[in-house]
């Protein structure tokens, strides 16, 4: 078991110990370096550099947290954010981006994005809001300690 | 941490305004008296940094340096406030500062110059409406004049700002509706504070703690910070004088919050004009 432990006091539907995380960024460095990062902590993560693809495995499968780029070729992070939420309003989306304005900040906020982190970031800034995701799921396990 | 600006024109009751809002929200509401704050912060007479702000400055001003300076000291308390508390805050000073801040609810306030009138009237005591009309305008005159000299804004301008509310349509001295339609709005999502907001502010607050405490050197100074690294650009110095931008970035580099700083001269126009670049 990784350090979340799911609490199945809040009436919600057991999905085993772990975090799972879909992790979408056409920047393949970025998964690469994010999917140890998080797996190290409990996270079961997928990484698809495809926003397409990315798109088709949410509609299939909730997610407990999706972390999204905002600028990508075809499909923008704004309807990866849309596409999650729709599927489950229990999924928590985080969206990382390298041009950050207000608007943007504003428009992925009011469409129920959990969270927004400037690239570039350091490894603990995403665990942290990871953290923060879980919690408000209801896992437990203090994220920083273990980070 | 939430913030919510508030701007109105004098004679508006913008400040109980500003203290309702806050007090429906449960934050502190700050303004005038930060003055105090600076004022002991920064070691200046108190009435100097009210007169840099009320007084609007001429176009040749042999002041004007003096005045960028007691601005910065304001700034910094200000957006040190900002950055540490949910807070509302009533006034000018700094808004254009925290325009990339996200989560800043900019909140502009106007009245009808009936009601206003009998505001003034009430406060100052005078019997004749025209004269408390020309007053009202003069000042309203002298405040955009501030705003457009020191920021290079206009306060009367909507699209600055996130909401614009006109208690004038609302009732005279009712405020009640005005405030409820602030605080309805600042609750809303989109001005929630994230990680990104917050290290703008964060960015923000070192940027004008850093340029109140070395802008005696140089009140032109440009400070950008980005999560612990400063970049300083002043005119202050000649570039060949490299034991003073290095005297400066030790002395950066000693503040809290700060874990590398860069210096850098700024080109003055006149400067290179005369060497003919």
């Amino acid at each position: 078991m990784g350090i979340f432990e799911k609490n199945n006091g809040f009436g919600r539907e057991a999905m085993g110990d772990k975090v799972n995380v879909l992790l979408v960024d056409d920047e393949k460095i970025v998964g690469n370096r994010l999917k140890p990062a998080l797996s190290k902590i409990g996270c079961e993560v997928e990484v698809y550099g495809d926003p397409k693809m990315a798109l088709n495995r949410i509609s299939e499968k909730e997610f407990d947290i999706v972390v999204t780029d905002i600028m990508m070729e075809g499909i923008n992070g704004i309807q990866i954010l849309e596409a999650a939420q729709k599927k489950s309003d229990r999924t928590r989306v985080i969206v990382i981006t390298g041009y950050a304005t207000v608007a943007l900040a504003r428009e992925a906020m009011d469409k129920g994005a959990f969270d927004i982190i400037e690239k570039p970031f350091r490894p603990d800034d995403i665990r942290a809001v990871i953290g923060s995701a879980a919690k408000d799921l209801g896992f437990h396990g203090d994220i920083s300690k273990n980070a | 941490m939430s913030i919510i600006t508030i701007t109105t024109d004098a004679y508006n009751n913008g400040r109980s305004l500003a203290e309702s809002v806050a007090q429906a929200m449960g934050y502190p509401c700050i303004g005038d008296e930060m003055a105090t704050l600076a004022s002991e912060t920064y070691e200046v007479t108190e009435s100097k940094l009210v007169q840099a702000l009320k007084t609007s400055p001429p176009f040749f001003d042999r002041l004007f340096s003096r005045r960028q300076r007691y601005i910065a000291y304001l700034e910094a308390v200000i957006s040190d406030k900002m950055l540490c508390q949910d807070i509302v805050y009533h006034g000018v000073v700094g808004l254009p500062v925290i325009r990339q801040v996200s989560h800043a609810f900019k909140v502009r306030v106007v009245a009808n110059i009936e009601d206003r009138i009998r505001i003034f009237i009430k406060k100052e005591h005078l019997s004749g409406k025209v004269e408390a009309r020309d007053r009202i305008f003069k000042e309203d005159e002298d405040r955009k004049r501030w705003a457009r000299r020191i920021y290079g804004i206009d306060i009367s301008d909507s699209s600055i700002y996130d909401l614009v509310v006109n208690i004038g349509h609302m009732g005279a001295e009712d405020t009640e509706d005005a405030v409820e339609t602030i605080v309805g709005t600042a609750k809303h999502k989109k001005f929630k504070p994230m990680t990104y907001s917050l290290n703008c502010m964060k960015n923000i607050a070192l940027s004008c703690k850093i340029k109140a405490a070395f802008c005696q050197i140089d009140p032109k100074m440009e400070v950008k910070s980005d999560r612990g690294t400063v970049y300083v650009f002043t005119g202050a110095f000649r570039r060949k004088k490299q034991d003073q931008l290095i005297d400066l970035k030790q002395q950066i580099m000693k503040l809290d919050g700060v874990e590398h700083a860069e210096v850098y001269v700024k080109k003055e126009i006149f400067d290179s004009k005369s060497r003919g670049h």
